[in-house]
């Protein structure tokens, strides 16, 4: 298959549920307005043709199978771990957790070294939470620990 | 006192100028290190600037934006790779002359190079922007209708690449902006059930998602790539290059600054398509064309000029439309609605304070990134060195840090991931994402003068047509399209692969 058809198709798909989300939705009708739907009614059919157009203009280019990489895969996996923790444990020390293993897993092979993330960690989230606290006066989520 | 001199005694004896100072700092790092530009740095730290006063968060914002895209010459002379896509032509001969020695020289004339690109269309700012104001002030919604789908339009067919996704990636930031309660009557829409889709897509988390989360990520994929800094000696007196050269390239430098401006108004294409063409035109008007890319300093004049006179060419529709002309920008506009303040004609009446801190802001900052990076110039190796490990791990939890302190959500946060990896997918697959920014920032806009225009009439869409203003640029519109579309049909088998990475 084609690498710029499995662009397209997902855009028709994307554009097939945006049409079908707005035949759902029932507006209110006001006096010589045209209403709420129109405007993305105009984008999702736009957006089908265009996904049509992607399929219909597309090289003969096939997908790369590069698309998959394990050090970008964990990282993601490790933020989506850290954005859960934050709820649970706050802050700080999920920050702590999230960038000593950023840092150690971003090292090259050979030079993973726990110490030095360790120390990045407890900088980077001592001074983040230091500067949004004290500088900005932000509220930073707190956990359990509320 | 005038209320101009007010505000410049406030920004240079104040706080401002610091903010000023460390944005400039950040953007010049941000812009030299390959893989961020100043998109990414203005994304980043734009969460900071809602804690401020509005005259530090625009000075620190235009000290990253100035810096970001200077920046990008140092490791385009050091390491061959653009900082930044506005610096690409700047490659061509700047490494070059590194290799030959003469590096200190290329650095000293992209700098300077910079500065008085700046400085041209800073000028190019102030005359320019309130005359189209003035004349803007006459428009209706019939027109502020018909000009953002002109826009819109133009930077969807302009963006490299093929037409149906620069255009598919517009319609895609339109419907992201129609999430959550309509304009003017408050139908849900998009929201799935959900309560807190019920709020919209927040402008930040989408910014930081596809222009800083999804960077770090394609990065990290294209694996590190080897950065061998080249051994040069940086110990320069004055400039580094004699005063004869700088006016022998007189005529150089100021039309390859006008291409910087006109380029940077029009919608979409800012510093990464001015440099390209100014590199272009310089070669054709030199008289050694032949040297051109073997370290010929003409064009390090033209590409370094050109893209940061695009700076003040993109602030000008910005300011006086409320149209962004490029990603930057997109973010910008973002950032003084969430002040509560709406860039457009009106601005120069009603908020002329916020406009004089633009102009000063730009003003300052395109000097001080110049002194910053005259008397730094020693430390640029240092800068290049910075650990990836260390550096995209800050980056992240700054990502995350800026997603939550707008609202105090952590959806927001799951938002910001949402976009950083549609944003991965979508450059993956040679989608750009500027068309999808500005779609969205543009598109509530754009419904309701579109709505406010047809209620007026009475429901009669004909006066779209009949006011010639209007009339004028959906015409417009609608040609692009038509042209652009039949050309990518025809350039199927003969265009090569067009690349749509950094076309903000």
């Amino acid at each position: 298959m084609r690498k710029d058809w499995w662009i397209g198709i997902a855009l028709v798909l994307v554009a097939v549920l945006c049409i079908w989300q707005i035949e759902m939705t029932t507006p209110l009708e006001l006096e010589s307005d045209p209403g709420p739907l129109l405007f993305p009614r105009i984008a999702a059919i736009g957006l089908l043709l265009c996904g049509l157009g992607v399929v219909l203009s597309a090289k003969k280019e096939k997908l790369s199978k590069k698309l998959f990489n394990l050090q970008a895969a964990v990282l993601v996996a490790a933020l989506i771990g850290y954005v859960i923790l934050l709820d649970i444990l706050g802050f700080l020390i999920s920050t702590l957790l999230f960038v000593a293993f950023s840092v150690w897993w971003l090292s090259r092979d050979g030079e993973k070294k726990l110490v030095p993330s360790l120390v990045a960690a407890v900088l980077v989230a001592g001074a983040v939470y230091y500067g949004f606290t004290e500088m900005f006066n932000v509220v930073l989520p707190r956990g359990v620990f509320n | 006192m005038e209320p101009l001199m007010q505000i410049f005694t406030e920004m240079v004896f104040g706080t401002p100028i610091l903010y000023l100072l460390i944005g400039a700092a950040i953007g010049i790092i941000i812009g030299a290190l390959p893989g961020l530009s100043a998109t990414m740095g203005v994304a980043l730290l734009l969460p900071l600037t809602f804690g401020m006063e509005p005259i530090e968060g625009i000075s620190m914002l235009m000290g990253v934006y100035v810096g970001g895209v200077s920046g990008g010459l140092i490791s385009a002379t050091l390491l061959r790779m653009p900082g930044t896509p506005s610096s690409v032509a700047t490659t061509f001969d700047a490494y070059p002359m590194a290799q030959r020695g003469e590096a200190a020289r290329a650095l000293g004339i992209g700098i300077t190079a910079s500065l008085i690109g700046g400085l041209l269309s800073f000028v190019a700012l102030v005359t320019i922007a309130p005359m189209i104001a003035r004349a803007a002030v006459k428009l209706s919604s019939f027109e502020f209708f018909s000009l953002t789908v002109f826009a819109l339009t133009l930077i969807a067919v302009l963006s490299q690449g093929n037409v149906f996704k620069g255009v598919a990636s517009g319609l895609l930031g339109i419907l992201f902006a129609c999430v959550g309660f309509a304009p003017i009557d408050g139908t849900q829409r998009f929201t799935f059930g959900s309560l807190e889709l019920s709020a919209g897509i927040g402008l930040l988390p989408l910014i930081i998602g596809l222009f800083a989360v999804s960077e770090i990520l394609r990065t990290i994929v294209k694996g590190e790539e080897k950065m061998e800094t080249l051994k040069v000696n940086l110990r320069v007196r004055g400039l580094g290059f004699r005063l004869a050269e700088l006016i022998q390239n007189g005529w150089n430098i100021l039309r390859s600054s006008v291409i910087g401006i006109a380029i940077g108004i029009l919608p979409g294409i800012g510093g990464s398509v001015s440099n390209l063409v100014a590199y272009a035109q310089a070669k054709q008007a030199s008289k050694k064309p032949e040297t051109f890319g073997k370290g010929n300093p003409e064009g390090v004049w033209a590409s370094e000029s050109a893209n940061n006179a695009a700076i003040g060419g993109a602030l000008i529709p910005m300011m006086t439309l409320g149209i962004p002309g490029d990603g930057v920008t997109a973010m910008l506009l973002g950032g003084l609605i969430i002040h509560g303040i709406q860039p457009g004609p009106l601005l120069f009446k009603t908020n002329a304070d916020i406009v004089y801190m633009v102009y000063w802001a730009f003003l300052l900052g395109v000097v001080l990134v110049f002194l910053m990076q005259i008397f730094g110039m020693r430390t640029f190796p240092l800068i290049l060195s910075i650990p990836k490990r260390y550096l995209y791990s800050i980056l992240l939890v700054l990502a995350v840090v800026g997603s939550y302190v707008n609202d105090n959500r952590l959806f927001e946060v799951w938002v910001m991931l949402f976009f950083g990896l549609v944003g991965f997918i979508l450059e993956e697959f040679d989608v750009p994402l500027g068309p999808l920014l500005l779609g969205f920032v543009l598109a509530p806009f754009a419904e309701v003068h579109f709505r406010r225009a047809v209620m007026y009439s009475g429901g009669d869409l004909t006066p779209f047509l009949t006011r010639p203003v209007s009339a004028l640029f959906l015409a417009l519109a609608v040609l692009m399209l038509v042209y652009f579309l039949v050309k990518g049909f025809r350039s199927k088998k003969t265009n090569p692969e067009g690349s749509a990475n950094g076309a903000v």
